[in-house]
Formats: structure tokens, sequence, C-alpha cells
């Protein structure tokens, strides 16, 4: 399912234009974003925590050429998924 | 930094930044999320633009051991959420370091080796590699002074060298053989012994002077004591060469001064005693004639007596003997100038030197 599709899915469960519900929806995303930048975690009850990690450098080797390459420290976004949604998955 | 933001946190945000009502941005918060649990469990895969991707991955069953009883069991096989963030928000929470790249490693770069010192390197122990350094650095400088010394044996077969020099090298050979005693004295020394040998040919100290500065830099604390070294063992050598030219061939000399041809001559009418190259008409001062102790307190002005060593005889009885200390055997060694003082045959000649107090 793309962007599209779930907002109009959102906006028919909302029972709002598709306009506002796309709007509502960027607006949550780049506030989550912004949190998400500013190293909070976001956890949302009954679905799952979004969260930021700071990864080391390291040397990585490509196995068919054998090169090595050095890979920048990096912070990434991760998703915990809360057990609620685990269980849900795991059922279908 | 590091809070945990709540959907309560959220809602209020978004309600503030849309001029919503609390109570709406709360359930369109809470719709939302119900949305995407739905959409991620019926759909599988869930794009959501500027957060990113979320995904039903089936995880295959596999055979465990459960901890506690050891039995074995089979996990059944079922599936769970992935989320891969979005490229926009990945750079976003990257920025920090968005100016690292991958870098390609060079095949030869000893990667593997600077990860393993580099927790090594707090140790002290790290300091003792550099020492080592350093006296490597010595054994090759070392080295650079033997072939800078090739360099002055060759120009000076080329070059007739005058007495003068020759007289001046001579006083310095004792403090080649004194080698660290004063460090000082003999840096002192050498360096108005180096203008003495001006006579020298240019070319000696051309090749020899740009060498010893390559040698020493980034040593200075031995910079002294190699340069000293340096010059004593060019002009050990100089002399070496000088005086054997004066016992073997000693015919075809420049006679540019008549001194030098007299002194030169009673060098070669007494060859076998060297007592005699001492005693030359025109007076010079004992310093110029005998090797002298560097620092010492009295001056070698001639030889006493030679003494035969016999069967338990030794420089510091000598010493004792004929000074009444055992410390003057310093000046025995240097006036017959003994390569190895520790070992001396019997039956060996050993000069005993005439002492006089220097003022």
């Amino acid at each position: 399912m793309n962007n599209k599709e779930f907002i109009a899915f959102l906006s028919e469960k909302n029972g709002t234009s598709t306009r506002l519900t796309a709007e509502l929806t960027n607006a949550l995303v780049a506030e989550v974003s912004s949190q998400l930048e500013d190293e909070n975690t976001v956890s949302i009850a009954g679905f799952g925590a979004f969260e930021v990690k700071k990864k080391l450098e390291r040397v990585l080797v490509n196995p068919a050429t054998k090169q090595r390459m050095l890979v920048p420290p990096k912070i990434v976004v991760n998703f915990k998924p809360n057990n609620a949604l685990k269980d849900k998955a795991k059922s279908k | 930094m590091e809070k945990k933001i709540s959907l309560q946190d959220l809602a209020d945000a978004l309600a503030s930044r849309k001029n919503f009502s609390r109570r709406e941005a709360d359930t369109f918060v809470r719709n939302f999320f119900e949305c995407v649990t739905q959409c991620v469990v019926d759909d599988k895969v869930l794009k959501i633009k500027g957060l990113g991707t979320f995904k039903l991955i089936e995880v295959a069953s596999r055979e465990s051991v459960n901890v506690n009883t050891g039995e074995r069991i089979v996990i059944p096989g079922h599936s769970k959420v992935s989320f891969a963030p979005d490229t926009s928000l990945r750079d976003q929470v990257n920025k920090p370091f968005a100016d690292f790249q991958t870098v390609i490693l060079n095949e030869n770069t000893p990667l593997d080796e600077m990860e393993r010192t580099e927790p090594v390197t707090p140790l002290p122990v790290a300091d003792f590699p550099e020492e080592t350094d350093d006296e490597d650095d010595l054994d090759i400088s070392v080295d650079d002074v033997s072939i800078v010394t090739d360099d002055v044996e060759q120009a000076e077969e080329h070059d007739e060298e005058d007495i003068q020099s020759e007289a001046t090298t001579e006083e310095v050979k004792p403090v080649a053989a004194d080698t660290a005693a004063e460090n000082v004295e003999p840096q002192t020394e050498t360096a108005t012994e180096v203008h003495a040998v001006a006579t020298v040919p240019a070319a000696v100290s051309a090749t020899a002077t740009p060498a010893v500065q390559v040698v020493h830099k980034g040593i200075s604390p031995w910079f002294a004591l190699l340069y000293a070294l340096v010059t004593l063992l060019l002009m050990g050598l100089s002399y070496y060469l000088g005086y054997s030219r004066i016992l073997s061939l000693n015919i075809q000399r420049p006679k540019t001064e008549q001194t030098r041809v007299v002194r030169k001559k009673a060098n070669v009418s007494a060859a076998q005693q060297q007592k005699a190259a001492a005693k030359p008409k025109p007076k010079p001062s004992p310093t110029d004639l005998y090797p002298q102790v560097p620092g010492g307190k009295y001056l070698i002005v001639g030889t006493r007596r030679v003494h035969i060593m016999r069967v338990g005889d030794s420089i510091l009885k000598l010493a004792v003997k004929e000074y009444g200390h055992k410390d003057f055997a310093q000046y025995i060694i240097v006036f017959n100038q003994f390569p190895n003082p520790d070992v001396i045959s019997v039956g060996a000649e050993v000069k005993i030197p005439e002492l006089k107090e220097n003022k």
C-alpha cells in the first residue's frame, strides 16, 4: 500500500477529506521526524517505538572483491514494534 | 534530548501546529497509528511519505532448545513488522554525520594493526617502540658516519696533507679514545680543531658536513655528542693515514715551508721511535706533540721511560707505581694509544709519560 492509498484509507476511517488527512499526516510525520532529529524516542502505545541509535564506524569487506571500505559513523532510526503489534503480526 | 515522546505529546504538538483542538488531534493520531497497524497487517507493506516503509516479514520456523529444560522445540514460523526509514528521514536524523562518506581502503593500508594498536596507545608500553626507534636512528647515523669517513679517506688520498694538520689530529686522538667522559670538552676542542684543519681539502668538509647535518635532524640531544664523534673519527682517520704516510713514503711533500720539512725529516729519521718525533728543532708546545687526556689535570710532556710488560703487570699497577695513584692509568693509555687497553700482551712496550701539571 502506498502513501496515497493509505491516506484514502485513513480519511475514510476519520470521515474527513483526503486533503486534510494528507496535511495532517504530513504534519505528524514532520513532528515525528523533528523529535527523532533531537534524538528523542517516540513511543506510541499499542504500536511501537521509534528511536535513534548511534552506530560506530566500521570496516566493511566486500566478499566478492575483497575490497575494504571504511563506513563512517552514523545515526539511524530504529523501530521497535510493541508487543501488541507483534502479536497482531504473528497471528497473521 | 533523549526524552520519551508519547502519543499525547505528538497530539499536542500537532494541535499547536495545525491550530487544531487537542481532542481532534488526539483522535487523529490514534487513528493514524491504528490505520498503520491495520494496513501493515493486511497489506504486508505500507509506505508513508517522509517516514518510511513498514513491512511484514515472514520468519521461517526453526528449531531451538528450551534453555531451562534442554528440550528440543520448534519455533513456528511467524511474521514480524520491520521498518525502513525514508531517505529524507534518514538524512535528517544523520545530519551531524552527513559529511562522512564511505571510503574505499587501499589494499596495503595496515588497518587491522591500526585498530589493534589504537586501544593500546594509552598504555605506557607505547613509549618503548619510540625509544628503540631512536636507537635505530643512532645505528643508522653511525653507518652514515662510516660512509662519511670513507669519503674523507678517498679525498685525502688524493691530497697531500701538511704536517700541521697531522699535529693537531694527533692531539685529538686521545679525545676519541676517551669517549663519553666529557661531552662538552671534546666538542669545544673539536670546534677549534675544525678550524685548524682548514687546510684539509675543501672537498672533505663539503662531503662531511651535509651528511652530518642530515644525520642529526630531529635528534637534537644527541647532536652534540654525535657531532663530536664524527669529527673525532675524521681526525683519527686522517691521523692514521697521515702517520703511515710519514713512516713509509715520505719523500714527495710540498716544500712550502721550511719548518715543516724540518719536522718531517725528524720524523723520518726516527721512524721506529715515536719519542724522536717529539723533539724537533722548532720547539712546539707539548700539546701538539703528544696525545693529551682531555680535561686532564696534567699534560703529557715527554716519555719518562719504557716499561716492558711482564706477567702480572697491569697498567693500573704501573700507574700506582709510577705516579702513586691508579687514576694516572688514563695518561698511560692515552699516551700509548692502545687500541684495546684491557688486553696488553706480555712483552709489549709501554711508554710511561712524563707529566707536568696543567696550568
